[in-house]
């Protein structure tokens, strides 16, 4: 009996803490997967493929090949974005991701694909991710800076934003990922097997 | 109905076309059954014998095209002097013409056939274009799990004159084995990567009299060249459509990433653009898709310069089905 109330006020703890940090998700919320939402990825998911930059430890490092995109009517507000790795297991144990930052692009703007952080002017007009205004059909670049705490070869296959629009939660992932290598040309860039 | 005058049968209400096999069509403007393929399922009008798609099944295996199931339906319409499109055909009374329509009308339809292999020939297929930039190494992989779609070619008439591109094979790699070409050291690439399949070609032996081979709609005559199995081997041709346009004019200034050195990129899997002229059969040339999959890769690692850009035409190089590379000023 004792284990039973255990149980039952364990789930209404679960239920409370899920409803106050908004993190059960329903279907049409966040964890509803690609493409329920009006912002994207202007990657398609299923190719795989990725960036990659050679950095010694303690360097800072973008990842800024992607773009999303607002598609809807209103506002959305982005919330966070993540690199994430196999199975949505965030791999940063030797590197780790410092802060995601919003570029607004006009049409024909230059990405940078992967390189040394800070890189030439990207950061100018820069804004963090979090609370961000993507206006509608307005698209912005996503800078992932990545914190290089151990040499090694550090990768993430996946990229994720999460998102507000119209009161919902959604988020958007992509299978365009970041490989970060050591530091050394005459070494080929590839990931860990 | 007789016109006097003429000689001949008024034909002047019924407008008739002949198709790629000979046959003459029902008139439009009379005809009101849906199921004008004659296989008998009037919701699907256009399957069954359309001369310019038949069955790669039926053209490799020579055997019956599962689109023919019920040949007795299939329209059986003969030349007769009075036909509006019989320019050629001597006029010269309805006697005659009611006899030779009798006697053409006697020419089965179909007709028992071999398929003859007449060789299996070993052909280079631009599997990839590619380009790079001299600030990068880069490489393209095609191999394991690696996938092609190509397409074959068929000559109707079987006179070596009407070749078209015909379906599309899906050639898969069962082999194991992996082939790459990789520029490094400066050197620049912009050309088709090129590997090598096997091929079928032959042609249909018809046996006796008939329009079409037995359940099929390949006339007898008709020659055909397969793609079969991949074959192995790398090369490179600078055929048309794989020139440089690099990444600083329009458009594809408007769709580049910047790469600076001691970066890079990796498509490990995607599907890129068909490429228009993949593999020249000879009397033509077709088209193939390749699909990147595990080890079937495209790679440039910046290792020299200001670094490189990677653009496509329409999309940035992440979607762009052609990567194309630039160094930078």
């Amino acid at each position: 009996m004792r284990q039973l109330i255990h149980n039952r006020l364990a789930a209404v703890l679960v239920l409370t803490l899920c409803i106050f940090f908004g993190a059960c998700d329903s279907k049409d919320g966040a964890g509803a997967g690609r493409g329920t939402g009006p912002v994207s990825f202007d990657s398609k998911d299923g190719g795989e493929q990725w960036a990659f930059v050679r950095a010694a430890k303690g360097q800072q490092v973008v990842f800024g090949a992607l773009g999303v995109t607002n598609h809807g009517d209103e506002a959305a507000t982005l919330t966070s974005a993540i690199l994430t790795g196999p199975d949505d297991v965030v791999a940063d144990e030797g590197a780790r991701l410092a802060t995601v930052l919003v570029r607004p692009v006009a049409a024909g703007a230059d990405y940078v694909g992967a390189a040394v952080w800070p890189f030439k002017r990207y950061a100018e007009g820069a804004a963090p991710l979090e609370g961000y205004k993507l206006a509608p059909h307005a698209t912005a670049e996503l800078l992932y800076i990545v914190n290089v705490k151990e040499q090694g070869h550090w990768f993430w296959p996946r990229s994720e934003v999460r998102y507000t629009s119209g009161g919902k939660r959604y988020h958007d992932s992509t299978s365009t990922g970041f490989l970060v290598c050591p530091p050394g040309l005459d070494r080929s860039c590839d990931p860990p097997d | 109905m007789l016109d006097e005058a003429l000689g001949k049968y008024d034909t002047t209400t019924v407008i008739r076309k002949l198709n790629l096999l000979g046959q003459w069509g029902l008139p439009d403007l009379v005809n009101t059954d849906t199921d004008v393929d004659g296989t008998g399922d009037p919701a699907d009008p256009d399957g069954g014998d359309d001369p310019a798609d038949p069955d790669p099944a039926a053209l490799t295996a020579g055997k019956a095209s599962p689109l023919a199931e019920n040949p007795q339906a299939q329209p059986s319409f003969v030349l007769t002097e009075d036909s509006p499109d019989a320019a050629g055909t001597p006029t010269t009374s309805g006697a005659t013409s009611r006899s030779v329509a009798a006697a053409e009308a006697s020419i089965p339809t179909y007709l028992p056939c071999s398929f003859i292999v007449d060789a299996h020939p070993v052909r280079s297929v631009n599997v990839v274009e590619f380009h790079n930039a001299s600030n990068s190494n880069g490489k393209w992989t095609y191999g394991e799990s690696a996938d092609t779609d190509l397409e074959g070619g068929i000559d109707y008439a079987g006179d070596d004159k009407g070749w078209s591109a015909h379906g599309s094979g899906h050639i898969g790699n069962s082999k194991g084995a992996t082939v790459y070409r990789s520029y490094s050291g400066g050197s620049k690439a912009n050309n088709y990567g090129t590997s090598t399949f096997k091929y079928t070609d032959g042609h249909y032996q018809g046996y006796g009299q008939g329009k079409w081979c037995q359940d099929t709609t390949i006339s007898p005559g008709s020659y055909v060249k397969v793609p079969g199995s991949w074959y192995g081997g790398v090369g490179s041709n600078t055929a048309d459509g794989s020139e440089f346009i690099g990444c600083a004019k329009s458009p594809q200034s408007g769709h580049r990433n910047e790469y600076p050195k001691g970066s890079g990129f990796t498509r490990d899997k995607n599907s890129s653009a068909k490429i228009g002229a993949a593999v020249n059969l000879g009397p033509i040339k077709v088209g193939a898709r390749s699909g990147y999959s595990k080890n079937v890769v495209l790679h440039w690692d910046v290792v020299r310069g200001h670094g490189i850009w990677l653009c496509g035409t329409n999309y940035g190089p992440i979607d762009a089905g052609v990567i194309h590379a630039q160094n930078q000023p």
